[in-house]
């Protein structure tokens, strides 16, 4: 008897092992690409590097490299969050509609219409940028139909156009940056919509809620979770994008964060310096999250 | 029940009729629900029922006819402005509000104040006995109790009727019987009116004052359970409400009451129910009313053999099997006295007068029905497919053939690519003839006697700076293929002189490792830097017998007097570009780019040397020497001028596109790139300004240990060959190092000719003179003019 509980416990040990065996090869794969790179990088923000052209480092716990972040770089930080947080803004305004649309209201059309909205991301992030240059050229087909109908008046009015011309302007990098992340904003939110059961709006339309209110009190809230998560994976990678700041850019727009770490990393050869901003980046991007989930409090939606 | 008042009349269906396209899914709907009234709609799935149901809460709007409401009209009003409420199936309580919150939904949605709300809400809870689990969402409540909050979210509200879909499906049996006395509990305290959807006939029965049976869209009888139960209106009725024996004949010719079986023999029933004679009925028997006897009786009774005898506890349920193979079930009391019930013994069935009820028409079904309704149910509810993956699609296709002029449409595109790190990374000739990485690589190399390792000549090149293989057009790599045997992997992703030194040089020949290539193209700057830090294998000489054509003055740069480590690929002049409709007068200096006429409308290059150089010239200083100072001048003037909003962008390739545009009217611009643009746009023009204009030039050099070395001389040999090197120039178009092309282009005749011809790819002595090379900057000064010229241009 003994010895067949002991067997039986054995078994029932290899069984409540077999999760964290299933994850080790995952937190190696972390540990190997994660944890050592980023102790790298920070071995390599502290350090000096005596000669600019050869790959060697002075381990000198030199701080200079993160306040010169700040003092340097500051300006292209600052940049660089006001860009992302308007292009997040954006892609929220823009992608919860359809979302929404595709979600409740394109019945079996709903896969196509998906389909339309990756269509697009299936090419290459750089060709679609690079396209939006000559659709927004000054006498491209944007501009030339906006004067057509007279309306160069109204775009400069609004601040759409900025001496008439909508590309090399800081409108068109947030354009860019909404443009380009907008389905990661978009795939999450359709994805809490559609897991909201119809029958939830019908029950507020029941209980004397008209559309507004049903929104307001049933489906917004529930759907929060896809607007947090699509907020971050907007957010985020728009913060450190430099392509659209290139690419749509003017001299002012170009200075951005990304631009920075890119440039130090490939074009000074900066190694040290690159990698403090990158790190500096990197703490304020998670203290933003945090507050954010703070004041969202994802986990009472789950 | 059938002297109500029309007062009493909560809700009136007038006619209605529901089509979902061709389907019709209510008809003939022509009912009264009375106040205070527990109203069942009866029905197996698909007959209508709740369709009925969604129609009086407001969901679906009838195609005819009208509901009243209160004796109002409410066909045409919105589900919110309706004062009734439903118990949804499943409940469809919101999952992130707590109970309490749920159940004052709807007051406060009615703007009741919230003290109210508050106490109602709270009384409504205590009635459902769930008063302590307020504050609880409703995931942490069994699906009992949340059976009852959502019966209390709708009862608070006191609406005219409750409408129930199914409110008790998803329960277990016990706690679904609980659960229905709790129903009628409820309903009976607050007296409003529940219209109850139910597919479970004893659900209807145990629970209804009334019932409405259902069957494809039209409603069959209606009645109480009781009238339902012993006097059904229809065959169908019949059989779905509890069990019955189903017998078709046809009414007896006699006097007395009696219908003939189809089976042959006939039985006494107390009324035909105005069925004339002769005309097609069914008798129904219920399992109940028949019991087992010893001796047949004449008219009331029928014998068979036990086919079955199922013990149900209280009574015994017997399938009985007739001569004539038709079933019959009887539900007898286990306190009888009964004859043994082995499978098989005989045993006659006899029933009481009243028991047979005659129904209009023949049944199909004949002997017992066995009303399984869940099993209906299931059969009928297909369910709905679920979302199909969004199709899956790849990045495009690879491998795409571009022409050079097909490139510089897109102008720069891959030289933006290859910033973020190798998104397109285009390996091999272009052409698309494969010979990026040929198969036949490995057995041919002999001929070149190479030392081991890699088995390709592997060479790093810019984009779009090679004759592709085009149709019968042969490209540069395939041609060194067929002449020497030797297979080349070719990669296009140098792209940038700082990021290629970051990426694939410093990582490796600083730690003494040797790079991934054999031939590498960085432009003549860069290619100093590497010779000074030794990173760069002197070149096999007497293995490239060619480089007699090298063009004299190249063989002069200081960083390499004599060319022993490198040789020059192409060479080109940058200089300015624009656009005369739009500058409006042809443009001939450098400081035309400064001029604030131009304000916003011109870019200079993020090259630092073409930018720097150029500037430099304008201020009448020298850039073929090391000056800081004056370089820093010229950066000055660069940064006032950015300052002021000179630049509408510094670019990198992608200028090309600004250009055509018209985005800019002006701009720095390496003369290759526009002499192949002025193919489709003439209009726009180059110029070597007067001050002078910058010559670059990309360099083939062997980095340190490259394993391949002698196959990267025998290439070097192979391009230096005029007739080679003049393909390669007819489709490049920039300035080949090569002596001897210009007479070799002449030889290929028509657009070869032309080039030929062109000043801006053989300039004249005078225009010569003119072009400076960038200084080969110390590290040290490189690295500070660097920094300077990124802090104006932004990064």
């Amino acid at each position: 008897m003994a010895r067949d509980d002991a067997t039986n416990d054995a078994g029932r040990r290899d069984g409540r092992n077999l999760p964290y065996l299933l994850v080790l090869p995952g937190i190696a794969f972390l540990f190997v690409f994660f944890v050592v790179p980023l102790i790298t990088l920070f071995k390599i923000s502290l350090s000096t590097k005596p000669d600019r052209l050869r790959p060697e480092y002075d381990f000198t716990w030199d701080w200079g490299n993160f306040s010169a972040a700040f003092t340097d770089f500051g300006s292209q930080l600052v940049r660089a969050f006001v860009y992302a947080a308007l292009a997040t803004v954006l892609c929220a305004l823009i992608a919860y509609p359809v979302a929404y649309f595709i979600a409740f209201k394109a019945g079996r059309y709903r896969n196509v219409l998906l389909g339309l909205v990756m269509l697009p991301f299936f090419t290459s992030f750089l060709l679609r940028t690079i396209a939006w240059q000559s659709l927004l050229a000054d006498a491209g087909p944007v501009l030339s139909t906006a004067k057509a109908f007279k309306l160069g008046g109204l775009l400069e009015a609004l601040q759409i156009t900025q001496n008439g011309r909508l590309i090399n302007t800081q409108l068109a990098v947030v354009g860019g940056l909404t443009y380009n992340f907008l389905p990661f904003m978009l795939l999450p939110i359709y994805v809490s919509l559609e897991k909201i059961d119809v029958r939830l709006v019908d029950a507020a339309a029941d209980l004397y809620s008209p559309f507004g209110r049903t929104f307001r009190r049933v489906v917004l809230p529930l759907s929060m979770p896809g607007v947090f998560a699509g907020t971050l994976l907007t957010f985020i990678p728009a913060t450190g994008d430099f392509i659209n700041a290139e690419l749509l850019g003017n001299p002012i727009s170009r200075r951005v964060i990304g631009n920075a770490v890119r440039t130090q990393f490939l074009n000074q050869n900066d190694y040290p310096a690159a990698a403090a901003i990158s790190f500096v980046l990197m703490a304020i991007i998670t203290a933003l999250v945090v507050v954010y989930a703070k004041f969202l409090g994802t986990e009472d939606l789950a | 029940m059938g002297e109500r008042s029309a007062l009493d009349d909560v809700i009136v269906l007038q006619g209605i009729r529901k089509e979902f396209g061709s389907f019709v899914a209510v008809e003939h709907a022509d009912f009264s629900i009375a106040r205070g009234e527990f109203f069942s709609l009866l029905g197996p799935s698909g007959c209508g029922k709740t369709t009925l149901l969604k129609m009086i809460a407001g969901f679906e709007q009838p195609t005819e006819g009208q509901v009243l409401l209160e004796g109002r009209d409410v066909s045409e009003v919105p589900p919110h402005q309706r004062n009734v409420n439903t118990v949804f199936q499943q409940y469809a309580l919101f999952p992130h509000m707590s109970v309490l919150d749920n159940v004052a939904f709807g007051l406060r949605a009615k703007r009741v104040p919230e003290k109210e709300v508050m106490s109602r809400s709270k009384d409504m809870l205590d009635a459902v006995k769930l008063g302590e689990f307020a504050l609880r969402r409703p995931n942490q409540l069994s699906g009992g109790q949340q059976q009852r909050v959502a019966l209390a979210r709708a009862l608070v509200n006191l609406p005219s009727a409750l409408l129930l879909d199914e409110p008790l499906a998803a329960l277990d049996l016990k706690l679904r019987e609980a659960m229905q006395l709790e129903l009628k509990r409820i309903q009976r305290e607050v007296g409003i009116t529940f219209i109850f959807v139910t597919h479970d006939q004893h659900e209807a029965l145990t629970m209804s004052d009334r019932i409405a049976v259902m069957s494809r869209g039209r409603v069959e009888q209606i009645g109480t359970p009781e009238e339902i139960y012993g006097r059904p209106a229809s065959v169908f009725v019949a059989g779905f409400i509890g069990s019955a024996n189903l017998l078709p004949g046809e009414v007896a010719p006699e006097s007395l009451p009696g219908v003939v079986l189809d089976a042959g023999s006939s039985i006494d029933v107390p009324t035909v129910n105005g069925a004339g004679v002769g005309s097609p009925v069914t008798v129904m028997i219920r399992p109940e009313r028949l019991r087992a006897v010893a001796e047949p009786v004449e008219g009331r009774s029928v014998s068979g053999t036990v086919s079955d005898a199922i013990f149900e506890g209280s009574t015994i349920r017997l399938i009985v099997h007739l001569g004539d193979g038709t079933e019959l079930m009887a539900t007898v009391d286990a306190d009888d006295d009964l004859p043994p019930l082995d499978r098989g013994n005989p045993i006659t069935l006899a029933w009481a007068d009243d028991a047979p009820y005659v129904l209009q028409g023949r049944s199909a079904i004949v002997g017992a029905t066995t009303t399984d309704v869940d099993e209906v149910q299931a059969s009928l509810e297909g369910k709905d497919a679920g979302p199909s993956p969004a199709p899956a699609g790849d990045g495009g296709p690879s491998g795409r053939t571009f022409g050079r002029r097909a490139l510089l449409g897109a102008g720069g595109l891959i030289g933006a690519a290859a910033v973020v790190g190798g998104v397109l990374r285009i390996t091999g000739d272009g052409g698309g003839s494969g010979s990026g990485v040929a198969a036949t690589g490995a057995g041919s190399l002999g001929t070149s006697t190479l030392g081991s390792g890699e088995s390709n000549l592997r060479v790093l090149n810019w984009q779009a700076y090679i004759d592709p293989t085009d149709g019968d057009v042969t490209g540069t790599i395939d041609r060194f293929k067929q002449a020497t045997g030797i297979a080349v992997q070719y990669a296009e992703d140098l792209n940038d002189n700082n990021e290629f030194y970051a990426r694939e040089i410093e990582p490796y020949l600083g730690t003494g490792t040797p790079t991934n290539w054999d031939v590498v193209c960085p432009t003549n700057w860069l290619a100093a830097r590497m010779k000074a830090l030794d990173w760069l294998e002197p070149l096999p000489l007497d293995r490239i017998p060619n480089r007699v054509n090298l063009e004299p003055q190249f063989l002069t740069q200081a960083w390499d007097y004599g060319s022993v480590y490198h040789v020059p690929w192409q060479a080109g002049i940058t200089g300015i570009a624009y656009n005369k409709a739009l500058t409006g007068r042809d443009l001939g200096s450098i400081d035309d780019l400064f001029d604030p006429a131009f304000a916003g409308r011109v870019s200079m290059l993020t090259e630092m040397r073409d930018s720097v150089g150029l500037t430099m010239l304008a201020l009448g200083l020298d850039p073929t020497v090391v000056d800081e100072d004056g370089a820093l001048a010229a950066l000055d003037r660069i940064a006032q001028a950015n300052a002021a909003g000179q630049f509408r962008a510094f670019s990198g390739g992608e200028y090309l596109r600004s250009l055509q545009s018209g985005d800019f009217v002006a701009c720095i611009a390496w003369s290759g790139d526009i002499v192949q643009l002025q193919l489709e746009r003439p209009d726009i023009s180059f110029v070597i300004p007067e001050e002078g204009g910058m010559l670059f030039y990309d360099t083939m050099v062997i980095p340190k240990g490259a394993a391949n070395g002698l196959a990267a001389a025998d290439w070097i040999n192979f391009v230096y060959d005029p007739v080679q090197a003049a393909q390669l120039t007819s489709w490049v178009q920039y300035i080949s190092p090569v002596r001897g092309v210009r007479e070799e282009l002449v030889k290929l005749g028509d657009d070869g000719a032309a080039l030929a011809e062109n000043p801006i790819l053989f300039p004249d002595e005078e225009t010569s003179a003119r072009l400076r090379v960038f200084a080969a900057l110390p590290d040290d000064v490189d690295a500070r003019l660097n920094e300077a010229f990124n802090g104006i241009i932004g990064g």
